[in-house]
């Protein structure tokens, strides 16, 4: 069992120019707000400090690093976490790397099996792949009819499987895919294949397709209450599937800032909450097109009970989500206290760091990275991860 | 000639898919096909032509009570389906196929397909052409409420959708699921359809509102242009359904079409 927690680095690499008074103007934050406002020199200045962010991160302590993947979002400048993922390869030595994850219902699975194996081999085995259905307006950018969203995510997880670990050349007819002769040449360096991650924001259904495939759950900043109960959904479901899971199943995101003194680190913080509500704003139809949730899964819903603090879905202030520990801001003893109690609440096998949001700036950033890598990660080793059995 | 209105909707099996159809009247067959929205039952027109006309109002696999099978995934699947239908509920009899919006889109897939099964072909402000000149309102990324306004020439007398109770919102979306599936890419249309359209020769009439501001005009026209023999008809004043914003002059061009047919 994983008795120790890993602790990864993750920037969404928000394009931090634009603010409320640019998005208040239109009815959403991302189809619907004009891609005019992007300006391709600040994004090449803010990459490269990304990029330097990945490079101080695997010098100073960090486990890993994290990326993800958003189309039309001023807020994650990633429409491809695969090419962000060969960056992260090539600047860092040592941290695993944790791509959560590639859209692929929306992809040729083929062209994403080959990818990721050319990760694996870039990196020296060091590629962690997740999958994702994305937002629904991954689907509907992609021009992906998002009734077929998780029909097409399956079959694609399937088939990218399929392509790593059956020898080719191999035909292969689905019901949304279709290839008479696949035969990837370059194959994962890990075997039988990197490991799977699935994350989930607040919905069961996603908790248990990850638990019956025994692939890792990543929560991504649920509030606690809530996460330990999709956690035990998780547990009861691997329960029936026929395994015991423990923190090696198990993965939580927050949003967390180490500075010098906790009154820098509250200061800053304060950026976490920037265009907090333009972000995922829009009509119903691209949150939640028709046919993107399934009617069971509504039903789930509809019926979800109100956990703990009842706050899902409801707006919450700063200090509101300091208060839970939803967001941690600090001195290094702070955070390191605040993240020692979540882990040993949640005993998660592994803590992803969201560590810097909009105009934040790159040397608050990189003084972070520095404290969690040196003073804070090592304390968080130190805890011994409980199993799940008495769960 | 006696009449017999609709007074239920009943199931009728067609191969492994049950549709739920509205029924009424004697005379000659007259299949109505509901558009995208969903199948609005028995409405007074319906009840109208049902004083001369067998009128069939089924609602579309996957819509309202039909069975949603997992085959039924375009447009010409709900063809395939409907045409089963008439071969089984009206057999050896053509049939008028009259169609609204999307259902005018089946309707011209199954003219196509069987040409010898239609008696006359009755398209009303229908998708399922590109539209030569402007493009085919977007519906499936907007809220209902923000088309309204596209929907009618005189707004006033759109239904107010906030009325709707909530059983049957849930029934409007689970049928803007089923829409989703069957007209995402290539978005309302097949591209092939005009081409399939050449081929046959049916008594057409193509209705069309000149304020559609759902499907362009220029559709209705090119229906016009491949249908051979086809004539299009404007109703002044009038958006995407002119059977509900000016049904009277809608009823009187499909009676008269109906009545001269051969």
């Amino acid at each position: 069992m994983k008795d120790r927690v890993e602790v990864f680095w993750f920037s969404e690499q928000p394009y931090g120019h634009v603010g409320d008074d640019d998005l208040g103007k239109y009815d959403s934050g991302r189809l619907g707000f004009p891609n005019t406002h992007f300006d391709p020199q600040k994004a090449h200045v803010l990459y490269n400090q990304y990029h330097e962010q990945y490079a101080w991160a695997d010098e100073v302590g960090f486990d890993g690093i994290m990326s993800n993947e958003h189309h039309a979002s001023y807020w994650c400048m990633k429409p491809s976490v695969n090419l962000d993922a060969a960056v992260i390869s090539k600047l860092t030595k040592r941290v695993k790397i944790a791509i959560l994850g590639n859209v692929i219902a929306i992809n040729d699975p083929v062209r994403m099996a080959e990818e990721i194996a050319m990760l694996d081999c870039f990196s020296g085995g060091r590629i962690i792949s997740g999958f994702v259905r994305g937002t629904a307006v991954e689907s509907l950018h992609g021009g992906i009819d998002p009734s077929e969203n998780f029909d097409r995510f399956q079959e694609a997880h399937d088939l990218i499987i399929k392509c790593w670990t059956t020898p080719g050349p191999f035909r292969y007819e689905g019901r949304h895919y279709h290839y008479r002769a696949i035969n990837p040449w370059v194959l994962p360096i890990q075997k039988p294949h990197p490991d799977i991650w699935f994350p989930g924001t607040g919905s069961p259904e996603s908790v248990v397709w990850a638990a019956k495939h025994g692939h890792p759950y990543m929560n991504l900043g649920a509030l606690v209450d809530v996460t330990k109960w999709l956690k035990q959904i998780y547990i009861d479901t691997a329960r029936e599937t026929g395994y015991t899971p423990g923190p090696e199943h198990f993965g939580y995101l927050l949003r967390a800032l180490v500075a010098d003194t906790d009154e820098e680190a509250i200061e800053l913080g304060r950026h976490f909450m920037w265009t907090e509500n333009h972000r995922q704003r829009g009509p119903r139809e691209h949150t939640d097109p028709p046919g993107y949730q399934s009617r069971e899964a509504l039903n789930v819903k509809m019926s979800r009970p109100t956990v703990g603090t009842g706050t899902y879905g409801k707006k919450m202030t700063y200090d509101e989500l300091r208060e839970v520990n939803n967001v941690i801001v600090g001195s290094p003893e702070t955070v390191t206290r605040k993240l020692s109690e979540i882990i040993e609440g949640l005993n998660p096998g592994y803590l992803h760091i969201y560590g810097n949001e909009g105009p934040m700036p790159h040397e608050a950033s990189m003084r972070s990275i520095e404290l969690m890598g040196k003073e804070v990660i090592p304390a968080l080793h130190e805890i011994k991860l409980q199993s799940y059995e008495d769960y | 000639m006696t009449t017999q209105a609709a007074r239920a909707s009943k199931l009728v099996p067609v191969g492994d898919c049950n549709i739920e159809v509205f029924f009424g009247g004697r005379g000659p067959a007259l299949l109505s096909l509901h558009g995208a929205r969903g199948n609005p039952g028995w409405m007074p027109f319906h009840q109208e032509l049902s004083a001369s006309h067998n009128v069939h109002a089924p609602s579309h696999p996957g819509y309202n009570g039909s069975d949603r099978p997992d085959w039924v995934t375009s447009i010409g699947d709900v063809a395939r389906l409907h045409l089963a239908y008439l071969r089984q509920e009206v057999p050896g009899e053509k049939a008028i196929i009259m169609g609204f919006s999307m259902g005018g889109w089946v309707a011209a897939e199954m003219a196509a397909m069987c040409p010898q099964m239609v008696r006359g072909l009755i398209l009303v402000d229908a998708v399922g052409i590109k539209a030569p000149v402007g493009e085919i309102a977007e519906l499936l990324m907007v809220s209902p409420a923000s088309t309204q306004h596209l929907s009618y020439y005189d707004v006033s007398k759109a239904p107010d959708l906030s009325a709707i109770p909530p059983e049957e919102q849930q029934v409007l979306w689970s049928n803007r699921e089923m829409t989703s599936r069957l007209c995402w890419k290539p978005y309302m249309h097949n591209p092939s359809l005009p081409e399939y359209l050449k081929l046959i020769s049916v008594p057409s009439a193509i209705i069309w509102g000149r304020q559609d501001g759902i499907v362009p005009l220029s559709c209705g026209e090119r229906y016009r242009e491949v249908l051979s023999g086809s004539e299009l008809y404007i109703i002044e004043e009038c958006g995407h359904s002119p059977q509900n914003e000016k049904p009277e002059e809608f009823l009187e061009i499909v009676s008269s079409f109906c009545q001269n047919l051969p």
